[in-house]
């Protein structure tokens, strides 16, 4: 087992977020700063070896911009750290599908393309659900997206965490239509309504294909999570930026301590949930 | 001298609490551990000073057969053996009050050293007084006598947030304005299992006896609390357990004095406050 910690979910920008509005902007020099921080793990200090980043969610939702002007920065700081990050694509169904996916395959090649990322509230649209309508018109968005991380394998990130469009329980007929598909839940649907996550647990059990990301979930689900499914469908998410490295990775490895703080996970326990996870999902050398 | 760090939210049971769900228990030597755990603040060592210590809640609950007396009996005994570090907070399940119960609320206070009084609206099932008239008739009829004692002792109430039905922050805005002259805390920003910080804040903002208490916060609602109603009126807590101490410093260290976006570029002096300085004023430490 490799003790290597690897982010699955960060963010950078050259400017201000265009709808979250954080800012002033959030560089990929400062992300190699903060992955370079020392952080207390379980008693030794450790640094943040990899990530896999995405652009502002923002930049994929307004002023229409292309899938690929959306993701210049990103892919430029891959050139600069291209050992230290991963691309996870931000697809947004209504512009890009289905002529813009072309992309994706070129992006593995060429940029660390690992994940895709679809965020329903972002882009205003329902997952794929059980009756007609919205849901023909959805599998049409939502399918290719599917069968393009399918052959490539490669996992698809689906935000989650408020209504209407991102409740945990939405994405169980997804996950059953593309039953090889890894699916990491961002924020385990914890994002503005924390206890969302339960959801997200009962998801992740009926459902072999579903993971759990732990950004914005707070410690009495995180160890729900660690019982109901085991630490090997837990990925930690820093969600760096906005949030911040050092705390999200506390909240994860205190799994660590004795209950009633954590649950007295094992080192190669923790080390899964920090990072060999993603990086066995994502195929990434940890 | 350095600001010391006081957690103003911390709980110890010699059983599990198995209506908040955590167990098996949690010591006063337990908290006291995680107290002078390692950790760094502001890039130097430094534990945590003191702690408000409550029962647990499981003690208190309406179905629970113990006295007052009984359920606060292992924070007595534990306040009494750590008096340097440890700082007694009452649990009161309102509907317990009685001439009794005001009694020894004094003495703990007077001969014992406790400093807060706790409310739980979800735990112990009633509404804040709130307008409508038979449940908010119900509700003044029940608190406002721990409010008036609240008064004479100068203590601050200390009242849960976070979840439907009882505990939107926004129902903490009539007694904040029944009672001007007592000190509230409203409790986790105002998020538990949802999220009703701007809640929180809109009530703080109308009333200066308005304290907000910071565990269970995300990051961003610190930020936005520390700018809507300024440093001086956020209290640290951790809620532990099963919150643990040092990653809700980060929490607060992390989003007040990181650059923004992570931050918002504070002070670590208006940071020490919140940490420890603004309860330490409130309880006149």
């Amino acid at each position: 087992m490799a003790y290597t910690i690897v982010d699955s979910h960060a963010h950078i920008i050259p400017q201000r977020e265009p709808v979250w509005g954080w800012g002033p902007n959030f560089k990929v020099e400062r992300l190699i700063s903060m992955m370079d921080g020392d952080y207390d793990v379980m008693g030794e200090i450790k640094h943040v070896s990899k990530s896999l980043i995405m652009t502002g969610l923002g930049l994929t939702s307004i002023d229409q911009r292309s899938m690929l002007d959306a993701h210049e920065y990103p892919l430029a700081s891959i050139k600069l750290f291209p050992d230290r990050l991963f691309l996870n694509a931000v697809v947004n169904p209504r512009n890009y599908v289905p002529e813009q996916l072309f992309m994706l395959k070129e992006w593995r090649t060429t940029s660390n393309l690992r994940m895709l990322k679809i965020h329903p509230s972002m882009h205003n649209y329902f997952l794929p659900g059980y009756s007609p309508f919205p849901s023909d018109v959805s599998k049409k968005m939502i399918y290719p997206i599917f069968e393009e991380a399918s052959a490539m394998d490669m996992p698809v990130m689906i935000h989650m965490g408020e209504t209407p469009y991102a409740m945990p329980a939405q994405i169980a007929p997804i996950a059953e239509a593309f039953p090889k598909v890894p699916i990491v839940v961002a924020h385990s649907g914890a994002n503005n309504i924390p206890a969302n996550a339960n959801d997200a647990i009962l998801l992740a059990r009926t459902h072999a294909n579903v993971y759990l990301g732990t950004s914005w979930v707070q410690p009495p689900e995180l160890v729900q999570m660690y019982y109901a499914i085991g630490a090997e469908k837990m990925v930690w998410e820093s969600d760096c930026s906005p949030q911040s490295i050092g705390q999200t990775l506390r909240m994860i490895t205190n799994l660590h301590l004795a209950p009633p703080l954590g649950v007295g996970a094992s080192k190669d326990d923790v080390y899964r949930m920090i990072g060999g996870n993603i990086a066995e999902l994502c195929h990434i050398d940890y | 001298m350095t600001v010391p760090i006081i957690d103003c939210l911390t709980h110890i049971s010699t059983g599990p609490d198995d209506v908040v769900g955590w167990g098996p228990r949690f010591l006063a030597e337990d908290l006291i551990a995680q107290m002078d755990a390692p950790r760094k603040v502001f890039g130097a060592p430094q534990r945590v000073d003191k702690s408000i210590v409550f029962p647990s809640l499981a003690l208190t609950v309406p179905t629970s057969t113990l006295t007052f007396e009984e359920q606060h009996a292992y924070v007595i005994e534990s306040v009494a053996k750590y008096s340097d570090r440890l700082i007694g907070g009452i649990v009161m399940q309102p509907r317990l009050w009685n001439d009794q119960v005001c009694q020894s609320v004094y003495k703990m206070v007077h001969e014992q050293g406790f400093r807060m009084i706790y409310l739980n609206p979800s735990i112990h099932k009633f509404w804040l007084p709130i307008k409508t008239p038979s449940e908010g008739a119900g509700a003044r009829k029940m608190l406002y006598p721990i409010f008036e004692a609240a008064l004479d002792l100068d203590i601050p109430v200390i009242i849960h947030t976070g979840e439907q039905p009882y505990s939107l922050p926004a129902t903490v805005d009539f007694v904040a304005g029944a009672f001007p002259d007592v000190k509230i805390i409203i409790a986790h920003l105002g998020t538990q299992g949802e999220m009703f910080t701007i809640e929180a804040l809109l009530v703080a903002e109308r009333h200066p006896n308005i304290y907000l208490e910071t565990s269970w916060a995300m990051p961003h609602m610190v930020i936005e609390a520390v700018h809507e109603a300024g440093a001086s009126r956020l209290i640290f807590g951790s809620n532990c357990p099963p919150l643990e101490p040092t990653q809700q410093i980060m929490n607060i260290e992390e989003a007040m004095t990181f650059d923004p976006p992570i931050g918002m570029g504070a002070s670590v002096e208006d940071t020490r406050q919140v940490l420890g300085g603004n309860l330490a004023r409130l309880l006149k430490l």
